[in-house]
């Protein structure tokens, strides 16, 4: 093969696979159904990329026992993939079921699909202080980081003056979740565009 | 021997061969012009342009990382393109109008970091935050991309060394197999095997053998943990390995030539593992179905054998000493199937598995006086002196009254040391006398 039709052949190739990266989570957020999500603050950065938000929501702790477990499934393991039944909210999407099927989702309520990033027998609660026993289960949608500024991070992680954060994100139809905004007391802080 | 001491000694031997007649002064000048033709000069354009592209490289990713908000997306987006696009380019006009090869390779290897840049800048910009180890292994596919069309072996060590961290992020950190590796892991071995590139090929061994220690996160931590199930796996990757050496030192091919040199490493320190009589300390034995096992195991064993046969029928052994070397290499199967079908007890495997680790130092010692190889004859002595110290500390550790022990066992191995050391000097020597006359 002619060395020039191998470069253009490689420039080509390695295009295309960034384009696609980028395609798919336009897809997500120009197609998904907008929700918005409340935040818990924690931090952290990246070496290759930078300073960034780590975002940890509501939705990403399921108690699967006592008075506010939520539905659907009990057994899940490390890695497992599930589909969380979301509510929509304007003041913040509320998780209702989890399931390990796509189809057992409840018509009407939004499908997200998720990890487990691990499952706890015991969880720690904030009104007695104390660690109880409360099977529950942690699960990452692929909307945990935010990049920022370097320096930047930490006004969305901890914001100042009781700040409210939440974000504003896209769920498309195959369940995946992008960040369309930051929202601050409700208003829109940072909105995310193609270019 | 190596290169150096070879033409040293060359250039020592030449004159008395002039003297006895055997060479003349105009074969002896050719001879040694030859030679130095044929050395490797030191490659100090290609260094510093490796050099050159892998800082570049590296002020870039960290560059990226550093300057966030300073530009629009789009400028970002354009200058990581044209970034990408501009050492594809310098990679052509270097090959082509200038000519120059070295500086080519520099470009290609800057290309392999643009692209992983390039990835990363992607993932910052849209808050790609996907499974991790994916933007690892499309990094990786893209340096093996570039490996296989401009036929770079730095490309393909940047390509592996991405694949290393690529498996030990998914097997060690996710703790999941990375079965896609293996595909990877054969697409890279045919420029391996079309090309004589000893670094990248040891490269590839390495990064299998690494997959293959990475199974153990699998079983020994989670939801898996069997300790049984782990020393069975064990057993089996060990008499795999084994396999993977005996195919290596039977063919010619220079991928498997290099290869084949850590796959025996790797099997003699598994072979020493099983010498341990508490290996099965922790042992947890579960009822489980013994059939998967039964078929790993004899596809293995095939494997194995049918290197075994291969390296036999090619050898220039006599056969009493071929007849040694079947038994021993039938005893390690034999050792390792036991491990795999029936869970270890006691200390009696190992008294077995010590023994058999002696006499596979006694035969790699031999392997390395017959083919002049002093790399083999240090690595058995190192071995047998591993062996020494490992049993000193776990057999007799217990059974004498501590302080006794340490000086008693300290002049032993003071002795014992010393021992070895002049045998091996003289086992070194002795090849050097037989340079030339080694037997194939």
């Amino acid at each position: 093969m002619n060395l020039w039709l191998k470069i253009s052949l490689l420039a080509a190739v390695q295009v295309a696979a960034l384009a696609t990266m980028i395609a798919d989570k336009q897809w997500t957020l120009n197609r998904g159904t907008q929700v918005v999500l409340q935040t818990e603050p924690v931090d952290p950065r990246s070496l290759f990329m930078g300073d960034y938000a780590r975002l940890n929501y509501s939705i990403s702790r399921l108690r699967l026992d006592g008075d506010d477990a939520v539905g659907g499934d009990r057994e899940f393991a490390r890695h497992d993939t599930v589909w969380v039944a979301l509510k929509p909210d304007p003041a913040g999407a509320r998780a209702v079921s989890v399931h390990r099927e796509r189809a057992a989702v409840p018509a009407g309520l939004l499908a997200l699909k998720g990890e487990v990033s691990y499952v706890a027998d015991h969880d720690w609660d904030r009104a007695s202080n104390t660690s109880v026993k409360r099977r529950t289960l942690q699960v990452r949608y692929g909307i945990e980081q935010y990049y920022v500024q370097e320096g930047t991070g930490r006004q969305i992680e901890r914001p100042q003056g009781g700040e409210k954060v939440s974000i504003l994100a896209a769920v498309d139809s195959r369940g995946k979740a992008g960040i369309l905004g930051v929202l601050l007391d409700g208003k829109l802080r940072y909105r995310e565009t193609l270019f | 021997m190596n290169e150096r001491g070879f033409g040293k000694r060359l250039a020592q031997e030449l004159p008395r061969w002039e003297a006895q007649g055997w060479v003349s002064a105009e074969g002896r000048a050719a001879i040694l012009a030859d030679f130095a033709a044929r050395q490797a000069k030191p490659a100090w354009a290609s260094a510093l342009a490796l050099a050159g592209a892998v800082l570049l490289g590296v002020g870039v990713i960290t560059w990226f990382a550093a300057h966030w908000n300073e530009m629009s997306k789009l400028a970002k987006l354009v200058l990581v393109f044209l970034a990408l696009i501009a050492s594809h380019a310098g990679n052509g006009f270097c090959q082509t109008r200038g000519a120059m090869p070295k500086l080519a390779q520099g470009m290609v290897l800057l290309s392999v970091f643009f692209f992983g840049a390039a990835i990363m800048l992607v993932g910052q910009i849209y808050h790609i935050d996907a499974h991790f180890p994916d933007g690892l292994a499309l990094w990786a596919a893209g340096g093996l991309l570039t490996a296989w069309l401009f036929a770079s072996q730095p490309a393909l060590l940047a390509a592996l060394a991405l694949a290393a961290v690529w498996t030990w992020s998914e097997q060690f950190d996710y703790r999941v197999m990375n079965w896609p590796l293996l595909g990877f892991l054969a697409l890279a071995a045919v420029p391996l095997a079309r090309h004589d590139w000893p670094l990248a090929a040891r490269g590839w061994g390495g990064v299998l053998l690494l997959w293959l220690a990475g199974w153990h996160a699998q079983t020994w931590i989670g939801p898996l943990w069997d300790s049984n199930a782990h020393l069975r796996l064990f057993a089996l990757q060990v008499l795999g390995v084994a396999g993977l050496w005996t195919l290596a030192q039977a063919s010619a091919q220079p991928f498997a030539r290099a290869l084949r040199g850590d796959f025996l490493l790797a099997a003699l320190a598994g072979a020493f593992l099983f010498t341990f009589p508490d290996l099965d300390l922790r042992l947890s034995r579960r009822a489980e179905a013994a059939w998967p096992w039964l078929a790993a195991l004899a596809v293995t064993a095939a494997f194995f054998l049918a290197g075994v046969a291969r390296l036999l029928r090619a050898s220039e052994l006599p056969p009493p000493r071929r007849a040694l070397a079947a038994a021993l290499a039938a005893a390690f199967a034999l050792l390792l199937a036991v491990e795999v079908v029936v869970p270890r007890s006691g200390s009696v495997p190992a008294l077995f598995w010590n023994a058999l680790f002696l006499a596979l130092l006694y035969w790699v010692g031999d392997l390395g006086i017959r083919h002049a190889d002093r790399q083999l004859v240090n690595r058995a002595f190192a071995g047998f002196s591993i062996w020494v110290l490992a049993r000193y500390f776990d057999t007799f550790w217990t059974l004498f009254d501590r302080a006794l022990f340490f000086m008693a066992g300290g002049l032993l191995l003071l002795a014992g040391g010393g021992w070895l050391e002049r045998r091996r000097r003289a086992l070194l020597r002795e090849i050097e006398g037989n340079d030339g006359r080694g037997q194939a």
